[in-house]
């Protein structure tokens, strides 16, 4: 999922006349200084026509259900111990198969960092180094949102 | 599984995937970034905060039509999960 319409993201804007016409768009939204909702839905149009940013919506949604698991683990040490710290290292053994720091932070962070391979082979993601830029900070700020405080 | 927390989760993460991809095309795009940075700061925080509310609208809306047809359960096919990405960007885009 998501190795199809995998890409550079340096090639973002691509070649095509339909995402030149959308960032021509965008530029005028600029240039014209239109309101802020209509400068970000003109955005919102350059990401429809391109190949990318699909890809990484599609890879997102098994990504979900990867940060679902990894929060379950969590959550269980949490209602047995009360410490949001044990926790996310329950969560983070659970994804590399080892203890990674103390700090729930730190060990939200690093389980990510140290664990995406793992994680991506578990939510079958075949995705390339710019979709999993996006995608590994997502989850970071998911899993920091989520994981018990 | 508890589709409740997974809902909750979905929404989190979809809506931090929308608001990189689009602050990406704003400041990341070779094309596009000089004529963003060019605009005045206070004008820059407003298409940021803009994009930080379509992003968790999109996401809502995005998980609200997964789960309408079921797929928190059952995964969709790739075709089915595009046609519901693409269906949500085009409602959130500029109508034509």
């Amino acid at each position: 999922m998501g190795s199809r319409r995998g890409g550079d993201y340096g090639e973002f804007a691509g070649s095509s006349r339909e995402i030149t016409s959308r960032i021509d768009d965008i530029q005028t939204t600029l240039e014209k200084n239109r309101a802020a909702r209509i400068v970000v839905s003109t955005g919102i149009d350059l990401l429809a026509a391109s190949s990318p940013p699909i890809g990484t919506l599609v890879a997102t949604y098994r990504m979900s259900k990867a940060v679902y698991n990894i929060a379950t683990e969590a959550n269980k040490t949490y209602q047995k111990t009360g410490d949001p710290n044990a926790a996310a290292a329950a969560a983070a053994k659970q994804v590399v198969k080892t203890a990674i720091g103390e700090a729930r932070g730190e060990v939200i962070s690093n389980m990510v960092d140290v664990g995406w391979t793992a994680i991506k082979s578990s939510a079958r993601l075949s995705t390339d180094e710019a979709q999993d830029r996006i995608l590994s900070a997502a989850m970071k700020n998911t899993l920091d949102e989520v994981l018990p405080q | 599984m508890n589709e409740g927390a997974l809902e909750k989760i979905m929404i989190e993460n979809y809506s931090n995937v929308f608001k990189d991809l689009l602050l990406s095309a704003f400041k990341s795009n070779p094309k596009l970034t000089p004529t963003y940075l060019s605009q005045p700061i206070q004008r820059q925080r407003k298409i940021e905060t803009e994009i930080v509310k379509k992003s968790n609208e999109m996401a809502s809306f995005l998980v609200g039509q997964l789960k309408i047809q079921g797929y928190l359960a059952k995964e969709p096919s790739e075709k089915e999960l595009e046609a519901l990405i693409e269906k949500t960007l085009r409602k959130f885009g500029v109508k034509k």
